[in-house]
């Protein structure tokens, strides 16, 4: 009864799927053109002299790629903790809120979901703000000295860690949710009447419902939170004294502000990599058959 | 009752947390003169950053450059991505699982992540900093999102209104344009203003593509004018701006904060 001939189906595909296969998978393949060879501001309309490997060599033996990766280490791990324990707190306690309280709660915290990186970063930036914040008014109220949070290396970090975890939590809030949500209400009571206590009910029915959810968040906010360098592009640039400078940020500045493109590519190539794995691993979850 | 008052307590201070910055960007954006301390609400609302903002004239190009091209971007999108959920959600095709994995892939890499070879790419295709390549290019960002938007969409409707059009003698590109497309109106709009949201706001490609002032967008022209003086940060322009950039997000409260489920289940973030 369906009848149309083979290649309709591809006909509408193809205007989406080609762009999107433009700008990913092409673009690795052009990115590996990049880094397999040396190209600078110097050079970057003109001949491309191959070197091999030498960029990635460059890439680890550069002092500041070490900090990166420590800083990387940190802004993730915290903000990806963060954000799990946080986001599933809160969800749990929408979820057992009645609905009149969800109602209330919800919209306001899925706004910093929806505003941009530069609202978050602006925002912040305001509020931490030396000279415009409400917490160096409250610190100078108690009599201390006003600080500027973006100007020194441990509370820069701590200012675009607290801004990432602003950003990112109403995710995992909205996600745990909707899985909470999932778990059928029969068997809560089932348990209450096999005189199961609460501590049996969350470990040994509701743990291994949401473990799946659980793992496909992490995931997600792991890749996000490892990439996420638009926010602290805007917020710190970086500094002061690369304190705030991740990995993929490394790669950005050493293209846009250092003009080393083929190390920046190299960077950029290991980013893909590794979000690659997560994704392998995310999709192994992901239920694929949803389509067929 | 003392424990669900702790609850409401928890709920209550995640929910000042999460509007602390908004209220502040609000209230600074109000206040003429922005001096240590700042005040916890305007004591002299004013308009006057709005007002000096909107007279910078690199701002002024910048909006109508991120209008012109976050309206065509989003038309295109709503366009190639209801054709491709459609596609996925309505027709056998072989290789759908493959493309549909292909697609979730493109949906989980962060865009921001190709910024090197695209903008070498763009190089070598003439189109680095025009407002058209920044159309294409917003594609990138919003183009999956939409996918699934619509493909979860066109899954809901009924097979008996397909199959009655199907005896009407309506083709494969009638029951698109015909019956798919009408049906999916709301979801039109919300599409469209997801699209336009994140080409609107977007930053990262925006400050690094286009270095021609009158191809600038709005958010490049912002950080430009706020960092235009040479030791200080003008930070009523910082509020100013970010309320501008907040406008979209305003719009989809107020009106399509039904379908904003729907994308939000299927997550991502720019």
């Amino acid at each position: 009864m369906h009848k149309y001939r083979a290649f309709v189906p591809y006909f509408f595909l193809f205007p989406a799927l080609a762009i999107l296969f433009f700008f990913q998978f092409f673009a690795w393949g052009w990115n590996i053109n990049i880094a397999l060879r040396d190209v600078t501001i110097m050079n970057f309309r003109r001949a491309w002299p191959f070197v091999g490997l030498q960029n990635f060599r460059d890439i680890f033996t550069d002092p500041v790629t070490l900090i990166t990766l420590r800083n990387t280490a940190i802004f993730a791990t915290t903000g990806i903790v963060s954000q799990l324990l946080i986001g599933t707190g809160i969800a749990y306690l929408l979820f057992r809120a009645e609905r009149k309280v969800e109602n209330i709660f919800r919209p306001i915290f899925i706004i910093p979901w929806l505003t941009s990186v530069l609202v978050a970063s602006f925002g912040w930036r305001l509020v931490l703000g030396r000279d415009t914040g409400i917490v160096n008014m409250l610190i100078s109220s108690l009599g201390f000295e006003p600080i500027s949070f973006i100007g020194h290396p441990a509370t820069a970090m701590l200012a675009i860690v607290i801004a990432n975890i602003w950003r990112g939590t109403p995710f995992t809030i909205l996600l745990m949710n909707s899985a909470m949500t999932s778990i059928n209400p029969q068997l809560v009571e089932a348990s209450k009447i096999d005189g199961a206590s609460q501590w049996t009910f969350y470990t040994k029915i509701a743990l291994p419902i949401l473990k799946p959810f659980i793992l496909m968040n992490t995931i997600l906010i792991t890749v996000w939170t490892i990439n996420a360098y638009g926010l602290i592009l805007n917020m710190t640039g970086g500094g002061p004294l690369n304190a705030t400078r991740v990995f993929p940020l490394h790669g950005y500045l050493a293209a846009f502000s250092e003009g080393r493109f083929s190390f920046a590519a190299g960077i950029t190539m290991l980013s893909v990599l590794m979000t690659l794995v997560l994704i392998y691993f995310y999709l192994r979850f992901y239920d694929v058959e949803l389509v067929d | 009752m003392t424990e669900k008052r702790v609850r409401i307590f928890i709920l209550v201070a995640w929910a000042i947390f999460t509007l602390l910055p908004i209220y502040w960007v609000l209230d600074i954006s109000f206040q003429p003169e922005i001096s240590f301390p700042p005040q916890l609400a305007p004591l002299n609302p004013s308009l006057t950053h709005y007002t000096s903002l909107l007279n910078e004239r690199l701002v002024v190009t910048g909006l109508l450059n991120s209008l012109l091209v976050s309206v065509v971007a989003a038309l295109v999108s709503v366009v190639i991505t209801t054709m491709a959920g459609y596609a996925f959600a309505r027709l056998e095709f072989k290789g759908k699982k493959l493309l549909f994995i292909g697609l979730l892939m493109a949906f989980l890499l962060p865009p921001n992540l190709n910024i090197v070879p695209i903008f070498s790419l763009f190089s070598e295709l003439g189109i680095l900093g025009s407002r058209y390549g920044m159309v294409f290019l917003y594609q990138l960002l919003v183009t999956p999102l939409n996918i699934f938007l619509f493909m979860n969409y066109f899954n809901t409707v009924e097979d008996a209104i397909v199959e009655s059009a199907i005896l009407d003698g309506a083709g494969v590109f009638q029951r698109y344009y015909r019956i798919f497309m009408p049906l999916a109106k709301p979801a039109l709009v919300a599409g469209f203003i997801f699209a336009f949201r994140f080409s609107w706001s977007e930053y990262v490609y925006a400050t690094t593509m286009v270095s021609d002032n009158s191809k600038i967008l709005f958010t490049a022209a912002l950080e430009r004018a706020i960092f235009s003086g040479q030791y200080t940060v003008n930070f009523g322009y910082m509020a100013s701006g970010a309320m501008f950039l907040a406008l979209p997000v305003v719009v989809i409260l107020l009106f399509g904060q039904k379908y904003l489920e729907l994308g939000l289940q299927l997550g991502g973030v720019d």
